[in-house]
């Protein structure tokens, strides 16, 4: 029940009683825009949140179609298991109780932008104000790949469940070997993190175990220092750093990654594939840049190719980072310039937005990254504050404990 | 407890008392026509046993007609409504009599889709059948607060000529329960709300009662310094809720002070052992910009801190002051809802 509304509708209806009533006829009622957002990650919860946070005059419904949703921030963890599945699994349940949002746990089929509807798998169709779209990204297809067997485990969750089995299951002096797509990918720092916690379990668990690392990128996309170090020194002799490794093809059967370096054969094999804007994205005609990701304005995430719609989080062309953290940052913006957009007011002409992130490097230690970015009115866009952008110098374990209560904090900001 | 805000809302006519009139659920068909013209209509028929039935639809208006006594136990009805708009229907049986009378709202059901609101075609015929109403306050099928309102509404199947609309932010039934508000009684003391003076039967009139948490913080209105979490103390004007204009803030301190919530906590409350920014109003802007101009660079709040123009920094700082308080010993916020000035 949300007596608040309807108590402040009859309220006003009673004051207005007085003044003469004219039986047949009511007046405009309430007009109380109707917010959808499509996704519950980091993104969309937050933007859901947000809304209600900061206003009571705005009805928001939040589509997610699972139940709960599995956080990839500390899952890397899970594989070395230093957490379980459970600690970093939430819902949406405060959201609706505590902020009066409703959730509908089901998949959107597709997105009418004219006549601003959503239709659900259900048959239901829901019309929309404003409409957020933040479905995180879509797996693009690799020959011969078999993601049920070779897991990619870069969205958490039974995937997470599946690589964790197979390290434990992995003989001593065995090989784990993972790919690295072409930036940009969801979480830079993210598969660097994930080989150097992988040697770590190796190197307690599996004697003589191998990590190899094959990336698409000519160079380490995210913490360079940190994981270079981390490969050459903490790591040496395990991890094998290979650069410009573009995959071509797998074998799921052989566990064998066909790359333009050649072949390399696994025990467990872990392939990361290419990513683009989730589905929905695309079947609305609203990934226009490269064809992959959603173009928006940065003072809004309104869409560049369709009104009343913003897109925020992984799916989102900026230029800003596909990561958890950032797209929290990223819903408050859209969230505040939407109530004022509903309000005939401009967004707030200079957002910032930050990006901030922990990275286990051993069971023990962790590294930093971190960076600001501004709105640029000259090109309109977002751009890194240069001083702003920075690494730790090295991992340490007071990183590691502040990279829990960093994680604990945003999840909290984003789904408590 | 603080005066009563604006709710920003202007209706210029009541919802009408039709639903109470009505003449002795018989004779001939009353129609209500519209007073203006409209375009195309459509008839929405069946039949009842013997009652009022009306139509709250978008176009502002109300449409109701009353059931045909013909001499069998199922009374005919018809009901023109406009072509393009979506209507809600309500069913009252013995509507003279206030200690009788039974109001049902109708849910059109089709698939697992159900809505209370549903629209036609002109020319075409909505066929509810018949549609079986308790006549009597014994028999109804569940009211657990005995005003007379069926607790749930009643499904009918759609008539396929009928589309069934679904409305998330309807404005007729705001807690979306299928019961529109204007036969809704929160406190069950068989004064709906719209004739009730204490909606919530707490003692305290609704024209000065404002005890709900529209900040969502813990604290109700009444107590809360401020209701509407838009930084600045109550008093400032701004109004909250249904007036649909929490923006304020014109150099965006709310919307920089949330960055500072992913590590720091939602409104700067910490989950965590990361430093809470409430109660700490005094220090953020002289700490920001220490770190700001800090050459140690293996500091993730001194990188973090470079990102920020001074204004910036004055606006982040000036949101939390205003927010908790604004000394600069920090807040002593003995009742952890962020305003330490109760």
């Amino acid at each position: 029940m949300n007596s608040f509304n309807r108590r402040q509708f009859l309220k006003t209806i009673s004051l207005a009683s007085v003044a003469g009533a004219f039986p047949n006829i009511v007046k405009a009622a309430i007009i109380r825009p109707h917010i959808v957002v499509i996704g519950g990650g980091f993104a969309g919860a937050t933007a859901a949140k947000y809304l209600r946070h900061w206003s009571t005059a705005v009805d928001v419904t939040l589509i997610e179609v699972n139940a709960n949703y599995n956080s990839c921030i500390l899952s890397n963890l899970v594989l070395n298991n230093q957490m379980n599945l459970g600690q970093i699994t939430f819902n949406y349940n405060i959201l609706a109780q505590q902020y009066g949002i409703r959730v509908i746990n089901d998949w959107v089929n597709s997105v009418d932008g004219q006549n601003q509807t959503i239709s659900l798998r259900n048959g239901t169709t829901l019309g929309y104000d404003r409409l957020i779209i933040a479905p995180g990204v879509q797996f693009l297809n690799v020959a011969g790949l078999d993601s049920n067997r070779i897991p990619h485990a870069w969205k958490a969750g039974t995937q997470t469940t599946l690589l964790q089995q197979q390290l434990a299951a992995m003989p001593n002096n065995g090989k784990f070997v993972m790919t690295i797509p072409a930036a940009p990918y969801r979480c830079p720092p993210g598969p660097y993190e994930r080989a150097c916690v992988i040697a770590d379990y190796l190197r307690t668990n599996k004697p003589g175990a191998t990590v190899t690392i094959l990336d698409a990128n000519a160079d380490i996309v995210a913490e360079r220092q940190t994981f270079s170090q981390a490969f050459n020194v903490t790591y040496n002799g395990i991890i094998e750093y290979v650069p410009n490794a573009v995959l071509q093809s797998v074998d799921s059967d052989q566990r064998i990654a066909h790359t333009s370096l050649g072949d390399y054969r696994a025990d467990v094999l872990n392939v990361i594939p290419p990513q683009s804007a989730g589905e929905i994205i695309h079947t609305t005609g609203l990934a226009n840049v490269g064809g992959k990701w959603a173009g928006v304005n940065p003072l809004s995430y309104e869409s560049t190719a369709i009104a009343n719609i913003h897109v925020i989080g992984d799916s989102q062309g900026t230029g800003q980072p596909k990561a958890g953290h950032i797209a929290n940052a990223e819903a408050k913006v859209c969230a505040d310039a939407i109530l004022r957009l509903l309000n005939n007011a401009p967004p707030f002409a200079a957002p910032v937005t930050n990006s901030a992130c922990y990275s286990p490097i051993t069971a023990t230690t962790a590294s930093w990254l971190t960076a600001v970015y501004a709105y640029d009115a000259t090109t309109g866009t977002m751009k890194v504050v240069p001083e702003s952008s920075g690494e730790a110098t090295t991992h340490t374990a007071q990183n590691y404990r502040r990279m829990l209560d960093w994680a604990n904090s945003l999840f909290a900001d984003t789904f408590a | 407890m603080k005066p009563l805000k604006s709710t920003g809302l202007m209706l210029t006519t009541s919802l009408l008392m039709v639903a109470c009139g009505g003449g002795g659920g018989g004779g001939t068909t009353t129609t209500t026509t519209p007073t203006t013209p409209t375009t195309t209509t459509f008839a929405v028929t069946g039949s009842v046993p013997g009652t009022l039935i009306e139509a709250f639809c978008s176009d502002n208006r109300v449409y109701s007609t009353q059931s045909v006594q013909n001499g069998s136990a199922q009374h005919p009805f018809t009901l023109n409504l406009p072509q393009g708009v979506k209507c809600r229907l309500v069913m009252i049986t013995n509507e003279n009599d206030p200690n009788n009378r039974v109001v049902t709202p109708i849910r059109l059901r089709r698939g697992t889709t159900t809505s209370i609101a549903f629209s036609g075609v002109a020319g075409s015929d909505v066929n509810l059948g018949y549609v079986d109403l308790k006549l009597s306050r014994i028999a109804m099928r569940a009211d657990s607060n005995s005003d007379g309102v069926e607790d749930a509404p009643f499904d009918i199947d759609a008539p396929t000529s009928a589309t069934v609309d679904s409305i998330f932010a309807d404005t007729m039934d705001t807690d979306r329960d299928g019961i529109i508000d204007t036969y809704e009684d929160d406190d069950g003391d068989h004064v709906p709300n719209r004739h009730d003076d204490d909606d919530d039967g707490d003692g305290t009139p609704d024209l000065t009662d404002n005890d709900f948490d529209s900040d969502h913080d813990g604290l109700g209105d009444d107590e809360d310094s401020d209701d509407d979490n838009d930084g600045d103390n109550d008093g400032d004007n701004t109004p909250v809720g249904g007036g649909n204009s929490n923006i304020i803030v014109p150099d965006g301190g709310r919307l920089l002070a949330s960055q500072c919530f992913q590590c720091h906590g939602t409104e700067g409350r910490s989950v965590s052992r990361i430093e809470g920014l409430a109660g700490e109003a005094g220090e953020i802007a002289s700490e920001m910009q220490e770190m700001k101009y800090s050459t140690n660079l293996n500091d993730i709040m001194h990188r973090q801190a470079k990102g920020y123009s001074d204004s910036e920094i004055q606006a982040i700082a000036a949101y939390f002051a205003n927010r908790y308080g604004g000394n600069s010993t920090g807040g002593n916020d003995s009742d952890g809802d962020g305003d330490d000035d109760d």
